[in-house]
């Protein structure tokens, strides 16, 4: 059985193509990267897994139901995504900000017990953000707000991770701590992830599968050590790239037009 | 009478209760504070209110007040007080309110700081349909009736205009309100110039946000409570939403579901705040930001902290209106802003 699974799935964004037939299976235990090259769809597409677009063609099931068919609140206790960005207009502080995440697993009527504000807290610990939680959002940083959103998701704990560029405004140390925890988190509930990259080398390091948009007709996906190739990357990019082995693993390195 | 003012407070914050079981943790501190927010805000209240029963033309003592609530024979003061000031400081209160918590509504709905309940031009719409009343020399029930049916229209206006091709996004919906408001306020300036004499004066006050000729009605009381308890029952719906439509869908939130009930919330109350008493101006946008600077953004707080204090600062305005510059009267929306201009300064200045 399959978490997450497209069945010629052709979708589109004002008029542009993002892919067309697409076929692909996201199962218990995986982690799949997208690479793309800019406005290749990456986003739409994720976007579509998540069941925040309609589809032209083509179905979507998450755990063998359609997705659509799925309560909207059911679903998001199971299914999370990290959105690209976040924006806070109103002041909040950033315990209230982490909070929003255990909303699909509260009854309307209910309040936040004392053991959710104990997981909101342990999110914040896990993101290293635990002295900041009286602060308001709006003076922390760009990283600081992405540790906060991952924070969010792991309130949220979903089984399937969809994941925007998680590593966005993260310094090294937090793109490799952060990532190696939500790869554990979805190992603990026994999921997968699903996410969009730009660092190839990360995607070596951490995903199990890879989804290369190269054209809507052209999506390569596939286990990581087969797709992930210097020959597919520079068709991928339209741009020189070489692998180099070495003893911790295969890495890429941009060459030069 | 601690004890009795924090059950009050309890019942209008309903996530205090539960938490507050646990002391001595961190959210239990969080609750204190929301505690002395509610009982200041009660205490205030209830003291404003034996005031507006108090002061005015005619001087009225403790013991005569008691005397004309318990008694209510035909007295000058049993008048004065049942006839004339205690519907109008009531209606004070439920006008304030309304304004609050339609503003602290509208502000989420768009997503924007800057909205208060007349911004999609429910209040343009009103005003030109009362304008109209006036200029035809209609009274009493005419204004209240027309006022009603005025923001209705423009409601459904606004509504249906935005709609579009379904797609239904706060800057489309902010958009066609404000045009449409700029629309019903060039009706408004029309209907102005070519009127004249005492019947200018008095549509000048309507515009202004008048008290004088507010009556009571049940039904007016009957949408405020109903649009509280609902707004309560979305609450924290209202909290994801702030963060965006796409994080609100992420977290099983419908966005068009609840900015639906968040529209139509929002427009009965601002309809019948207008139908109450004309433009007030400034509570419904000022209000809900004094409570975020005290408290945060938890709608849950936000919401019936802001019917409190919008219905408090009114009932206040409406207070210092009549006796100000006695006989005379002001329009309250003039007090209004007086009051709430130094005071939210403060609040800013003390934040930042």
């Amino acid at each position: 059985m399959s978490l997450l699974e497209a069945k010629s799935l052709t979708i589109s964004i004002a008029g542009i193509p993002v892919c067309n037939g697409l076929n692909v299976k996201i199962q218990r235990g995986e982690c799949w990267g997208i690479l793309g090259s800019n406005g290749a769809g990456k986003t739409t597409l994720l976007h579509t897994f998540a069941g925040l677009r309609p589809t032209d063609k083509g179905q979507i099931y998450f755990s063998d139901k359609l997705l659509g068919e799925w309560p909207r609140k059911l679903l998001s206790q199971k299914l999370g995504l990290l959105l690209q960005d976040s924006n806070d207009i109103f002041p909040s502080t950033v315990l209230d900000t982490v909070m929003i995440g255990r909303h699909p697993h509260l009854k309307f009527w209910e309040v936040e017990s004392q053991g959710d504000f104990e997981l909101g807290r342990k999110a914040l610990a896990d993101v290293s953000l635990e002295d900041a939680q009286d602060r308001q959002v709006n003076t922390l940083s760009g990283g600081e707000r992405r540790r906060l959103a991952i924070a969010t998701l792991l309130v949220q704990n979903p089984e399937l991770f969809l994941l925007d560029e998680p590593t966005n405004h993260l310094d090294m140390r937090y793109q490799i701590t952060l990532l190696e925890m939500l790869v554990r988190r979805a190992d603990v509930r026994d999921g997968a992830l699903c996410m969009v990259l730009h660092d190839a080398n990360l995607a070596t390091r951490y995903c199990s599968h890879i989804m290369l948009m190269i054209s809507p007709d052209d999506i390569v996906s596939g286990r990581v050590d087969e797709v992930l190739t210097d020959e597919n990357l520079a068709r991928l990019y339209q741009f020189p790239i070489k692998a180099i082995e070495t003893n911790e693993g295969r890495i890429f390195l941009p060459g030069s037009l | 009478m601690q004890k009795k003012r924090n059950e009050k407070n309890e019942g209008f914050a309903p996530n205090n209760r539960v938490m507050n079981k646990k002391p001595g943790s961190i959210s239990a501190v969080f609750v204190s504070k929301h505690i002395v927010l509610f009982a200041v805000l009660t205490f205030s209240i209830i003291g404003i209110f034996i005031a507006s029963l108090l002061i005015g033309s005619v001087d009225i003592s403790a013991k005569q007040l008691l005397h004309a609530l318990w008694v209510q024979d035909d007295s000058l003061v049993s008048n004065v007080v049942l006839e004339l000031r205690l519907p109008r400081t009531v209606v004070g209160f439920m006008v304030g309110a309304m304004l609050a918590l339609a503003g602290a509504l509208m502000q989420v709905l768009l997503r924007n700081p800057l909205a208060e309940p007349y911004i999609l031009g429910i209040s343009g719409g009103a005003s030109v349909a009362v304008l109209t009343t006036m200029l035809l020399g209609l009274s009493g029930f005419w204004i209240s009736g027309s006022a009603f049916i005025g923001a209705m229209i423009s409601m459904l206006l606004v509504f249906g205009l935005a709609h579009g091709k379904g797609d239904w996004s706060p800057v489309r919906l902010l958009l066609t309100g404000i045009v449409i408001a700029a629309g019903w306020g060039a009706l408004i300036s029309l209907i102005l110039s070519i009127t004249q004499g005492p019947q200018l004066r008095s549509m000048l006050f309507w515009l202004m946000g008048d008290l004088s000729y507010a009556t009571y009605s049940n039904w007016s009381l009957l949408t405020l409570i109903g649009c509280l308890l609902v707004s309560l029952v979305i609450a924290r719906s209202l909290n994801v939403l702030a963060r965006g439509e796409m994080q609100a869908a992420t977290l099983g939130v419908s966005p068009k579901r609840v900015r639906y009930i968040v529209y139509f919330l929002s427009s009965m109350l601002a309809a019948s705040a207008v139908t109450l008493a004309g433009n007030v101006g400034f509570v419904g946008l000022i209000v809900p930001h004094m409570i975020r600077l005290m408290i945060g953004s938890d709608h849950r707080v936000l919401l019936p902290a802001s019917f409190m204090l919008g219905g408090g600062l009114v009932m206040l305005a409406d207070c210092l209106a009549r006796t100000v510059i006695a006989p005379q009267q002001l329009p309250v929306g003039v007090l209004t802003a007086i009051i709430g201009i130094p005071v939210f300064l403060v609040l800013l200045r003390r934040q930042l």
